[in-house]
């Protein structure tokens, strides 16, 4: 499985990285914005997309409308990990296409859960 | 996140005094569940300075409130905690050890904000501001709250400090 994770904080990425592969996800691609994102998307689609809220360029609610806005996107899961956690946040994600929401700081069993039900085969 | 201290506060605390409430209880659950250590917290006190650190990491709060929060800690903390959060070796974690403790001030101003949100506060963050050095200090202006809530991780000393500027003045 493919994780694409994006956020401007290369040490975020890495914590996010690191706790995926401890997780038993090693397959991941990491993007600094939302433009460098859609530039892997387009390089290739992930079984999942994890991203930040607040990053320069484009902040998480505008990429995955960006990513929305794609036919081959339209059903890739995205979890949204931010520290942006108020009621109005978590609506103005899900509205943009987000499918679900961490809100930091979280275990690595949240991120787990997380992962493993939005890739889960219905 | 445990809001037992929060929503003990009364409504007629002071500002300074309702965020210290919250920012104990974000930070322990951050340090719990990010770092995977157990912190334990002494008496906050309501004055600077600013307590003397290697690394201070400083996020902005502007809105119906206004200040920062300051995560201040010795060089050998921010190592150890750069590590704990990244899950990596000492070498790795070297590299990241002024954006982890930026991380860290992130999560817990932002959980701050969260819940002063729920008490009907609108209010933005700031990016972290990371100060690292051996011989610095820095102080607020006059005329603002300020509090200093001291706390052990192990053998380590380190210190949350808030300034509050216009609502939150004692």
């Amino acid at each position: 499985m493919r994780v694409l994770v994006v956020d401007d904080s290369s040490t975020m990425r890495r914590i996010i990285v690191n706790t995926l592969k401890k997780l038993g996800h090693e397959d991941t691609v990491e993007a600094g914005d939302g433009k460098e994102a859609l530039r892997a998307l387009a390089a290739g689609v992930p079984d999942v997309i994890v991203t930040d809220w607040n990053m320069p360029e484009m902040n998480g609610p505008q990429f995955v409308e960006a990513v929305r806005s794609q036919p081959a996107l339209a059903k890739t899961p995205v979890l949204m990990v931010t520290t942006q956690a108020a009621k109005e946040d978590v609506i103005v994600a899900l509205q943009a296409g987000v499918n679900d929401y961490l809100i930091k700081p979280f275990t690595p069993e949240a991120l787990k859960e997380k992962i493993n039900s939005l890739t889960r085969k219905p | 996140m445990s809001t037992a201290a929060t929503k003990a506060v009364a409504t007629d605390t002071p500002m300074v005094e309702v965020m210290v409430a919250s920012l104990v209880d974000v930070t322990r659950d951050i340090f719990s569940t990010m770092v995977d250590r157990t912190v334990e917290f002494g008496e906050p006190t309501y004055a600077g300075p600013q307590p003397t650190a290697n690394v201070v990491a400083t996020v902005g709060y502007a809105g119906t409130l206004s200040g920062y929060v300051s995560l201040c800690v010795s060089k050998e903390a921010a190592l150890e905690i750069a590590q704990a959060l990244l899950g990596s070796s000492a070498d790795e974690a070297h590299e990241h050890v002024r954006d982890a403790a930026g991380e860290m001030a992130n999560m817990i101003a932002g959980s701050v904000r969260t819940a002063m949100t729920e008490k009907g506060e609108t209010l933005g963050i700031s990016t972290p501001i990371v100060t690292v050095g051996t011989d610095f200090s820095t102080a607020a202006l006059r005329d603002v709250s300020q509090a200093v809530c001291p706390f052990k991780m192990g053998p380590h000393n380190l210190f949350v400090y808030l300034v509050l500027q216009g609502k939150g003045r004692r």
